[in-house]
């Protein structure tokens, strides 16, 4: 990092005094903590406009106006989004973007289409994955934040190079999809070679069990990866959170989702034998309508509530803990709140045939960009962009947006 | 294009705005102003003329109802409008270029619904004509090799799961090969198209299905079921029909045509939503197979004189051991099921008799 560092710099700080004294590359002139909240004032009308008329024309062109689609939702995204009252904006070119999508795209369809064909089509285009991804993960945090600026100042995601992207993504995603991999390569040849396809299953239960208990270990080192190395101007951002809070939080999530399966278990239990074996042999139709609001509270319990839960908690642990001396932020997130609008927001979604969702994804954000707030000791009005650097790949971001690794900005 | 500094009063249409230079975090007090196709900036304390850029080479904002408004400058400086409604007001009146059509679209909801209604009618069309050609289109791009690499691929999932070896008397099965080839002659007298005949016995009961690539599977239940080789020849009609159309192919590249749109219409918002309407629309597209493979099955029993009306028979002989073996299905939804309604289906292969 590039604010002052030393433990003297420390000192100096914590007494008020100017750090300027010392020979420091950058000085920075520290003021009075002050607590900026962020505000977001985009609406679910005015997305749904823009997501229909995108929908529309990203269908007649047959997905060739993706990009171009992508940045102006973005860009409303970002210019609503204000810290400050100066809003974020998106610089990003549909242009350059659109050779993106397209290698990412052959990429992706290739890669889904690979293990239904042949199993060992399948392991390579595994490994080819495993081989990529980490390297487009990075290249699409790069480009996103290079096209990202605040107060006419671009982001930078200031890494130190390859290493660390692979050494995050390479074993949990080799964990979870080597097994079923190698069980559809044995069950292919399982008639000559029943040993080989049990060891291999077994294997495959073991290297799953292992995933799980090392999966909140990557998932601290990934976060930790992409928050240690956001860089603005001449500040730049530290992961301070050992990887036992991020079990902690997945800890809490399973307890959830035990807690919510034992009550629709006891609810289940009580309602289907009244309603199925009430005399009647023959399940009428209002059993099977009973069993809408079963299915419901089930979703709720196994899938909804437990990922607001755990999208609530990790929000708030990493932004908290996301800072340098000159600033940091702050996240209180109430995982309640996130999961009563969760469930409001797949509820109105299916009564709605999916259009609610542009709502559904305005709500979420507000809810979510409201509850943080930057808290900053430097004077942002005085700081200057060292390196001006640019990143351009296009591919990378696009690559984030279909596997599912869009940066949480 | 930066110019030498004069002291010049800004023009009465400029607009105030706060300046970024790209460099340093502080705004600054601009005037901006658009004379011939530059636009031209000064302080806004001075008035000293600071840039003149060509209107062209500047990303203007668009309207939005909310949001702020950012100009981006070639060389990264930004300036940033206070009030949205007085920086549009001023664009409009000022700069050369007209708003694109997109965003008049996106801002105004007669725009929107318009777009609406020309989706659902391309969505429709598309769902309904456009999908099928794709996908018969692009499946014969795909290599035969690829149909039989799934197709083996599948047999050896079904081998693993739920089926055995066939406990079929050999003469049994030999006679059915035979008679089906004989018929395969006299249905394709051009050429037989490449079939492979498989006969499993089967955990499920009584079935007979089509595998990319050519492979047919018979289970010994049916054949023992209708316990007649003309019905048998018709079903393998039926399952040919599948192998010459492709449907297996077909299927694949139409799923994942809709599978690719619909995450791209609902993107960020789970796979939780997108399975409903998939589980629908693969269905639909394999009732639609499923009344080709009829169609098919009937030309082929018509070129081996077999009376149409054994599919018939078929039909109440499945419906028959349907009943003995479970009570009836709960609810007949016929949306949600992969084939045509049995009575349709029939009325289709008495049609074909008369």
């Amino acid at each position: 990092m590039n604010v002052p560092t030393s433990a003297a710099a420390d000192v100096a700080l914590q007494q008020g005094n100017s750090p300027l004294s010392l020979p420091l590359p950058v000085p920075l002139p520290l003021a009075a903590i002050e607590t900026y909240p962020v505000q977001f004032s985009a609406t679910g009308s005015e997305y749904f406009r823009i997501w229909i008329v995108n929908l529309l024309l990203i269908f007649v062109t047959l997905g060739i106006y993706l990009p171009w689609a992508k940045v102006r939702r973005i860009k409303y995204f970002y210019s609503n989004t204000r810290i400050d009252n100066h809003a974020l904006d998106f610089h990003g070119e549909p242009k350059k973007m659109l050779r993106g999508t397209a290698i990412v795209g052959v990429f992706f369809v290739v890669y889904s289409q690979a293990a239904q064909i042949a199993p060992v089509a399948g392991l390579v285009a595994l490994v080819a994955l495993l081989a990529v991804w980490p390297m487009l993960f990075r290249a699409s945090m790069k480009f996103r934040l290079a096209n990202t600026s605040w107060r006419g100042i671009r982001f930078r995601f200031a890494d130190a190079g390859w290493a660390e992207p692979y050494m995050c993504l390479v074993p949990p995603a080799a964990l979870l999809l080597l097994p079923g991999a190698m069980l559809g390569f044995a069950d292919g040849n399982a008639k000559s070679q029943s040993a080989i396809s049990t060891a291999v299953a077994t294997g495959g239960g073991l290297s799953l069990l292992a995933l799980v208990l090392v999966l909140p270990y990557f998932f601290w080192r990934l976060k930790r990866y992409q928050h240690n190395h956001y860089a603005w101007g001449t500040l730049q951002s530290e992961y301070r959170s050992g990887a036992w809070d991020t079990y902690k939080v997945f800890g809490t999530t399973v307890l959830v989702v035990l807690g919510l399966g034992l009550l629709f278990g006891i609810a289940a239990a009580l309602l289907v034998p009244a309603l199925f074996l009430g005399g009647s042999s023959k399940p009428g139709f209002g059993a099977v309508f009973a069993l809408v609001p079963l299915l419901l509270g089930l979703l709720v319990a196994v899938s909804i509530a437990p990922r607001a839960f755990f999208t609530a908690r990790m929000q708030n642990l990493l932004w908290s803990r996301t800072g340098s001396h000159g600033f940091r932020f702050k996240s209180e997130l109430r995982a309640r709140s996130l999961m009563g609008l969760q469930f409001k927001n797949y509820l109105l979604i299916m009564l709605t045939m999916g259009f609610y969702w542009p709502f559904a994804v305005v709500a979420t954000k507000r809810m979510q960009i409201e509850a943080m707030a930057l808290k900053a000791r430097v004077d942002l009005d005085t700081l200057t962009d060292a390196a001006r650097a640019r990143e351009n790949d296009a591919a990378g971001d696009m690559a984030a947006d279909i596997f599912g690794l869009d940066v949480g900005m | 294009v930066s110019v030498a500094p004069s002291h010049a009063a800004p023009p009465p249409h400029a607009i105030a705005l706060r300046y970024f230079d790209g460099r340093s975090s502080k705004a600054v007090p601009v005037t901006l102003s658009i004379s011939e196709l530059f636009a031209q900036l000064n302080n806004g304390l001075d008035g000293v003329l600071m840039h003149k850029i060509p209107v062209k080479s500047i990303r203007w904002p668009e309207r939005t109802r909310h949001g702020a408004r950012m100009v981006e400058l070639p060389d990264g400086g930004q300036l940033h409008a206070d009030d949205p409604a007085a920086y549009d007001a001023w664009a409009a009146a000022y700069l050369p270029h007209a708003e694109s059509w997109v965003v008049r679209a996106q801002q105004s909801w007669r725009g929107v619904l318009a777009a609406l209604a020309v989706m659902v009618c391309v969505m429709a069309a598309a769902y309904q004509w456009g999908l099928p050609v794709a996908a018969r289109t692009i499946a014969t791009w795909i290599p035969l090799s690829v149909d039989e690499a799934l197709g083996r691929n599948a047999l050896g999932q079904v081998d693993g799961s739920w089926m055995q070896p066939s406990q079929l008397p050999l003469e049994t099965q030999t006679r059915l090969r035979e008679s089906f080839g004989a018929a395969m002659l006299a249905a394709y007298p051009q050429g037989v198209p490449a079939y492979r005949l498989e006969f499993r016995k089967s955990k499920i009961g009584p079935n007979a299905f089509a595998l990319p690539g050519g492979t047919m599977v018979l289970t010994d239940e049916l054949v023992k079921l209708v316990n007649d080789d003309s019905v048998v020849l018709g079903v393998l009609g039926h399952e040919i029909g599948h192998v010459t159309l492709r449907h297996g192919m077909r299927q694949l590249v139409q799923l994942g045509v809709l599978q690719g749109a619909l995450s791209i219409a609902f993107g960020d918002y789970g796979s939780l939503i997108t399975t409903a309407p998939l589980l629908l629309g693969g269905a639909a597209y394999s009732r639609e197979a499923e009344r080709e493979a009829d169609a098919h099955a009937i030309r082929f029993m018509q070129a081996n004189s077999i009376s149409p009306l054994v599919m018939v028979k078929f039909f109440e002989t499945m419906r028959a051991e349907q009943k003995t073996k479970s009570k009836s299905t709960p609810l007949g939804i016929s949306i949600i099921s992969s084939h045509p309604a049995d009575e349709e289906r029939m009325e289709k292969f008495r049609q074909a008799a008369r």
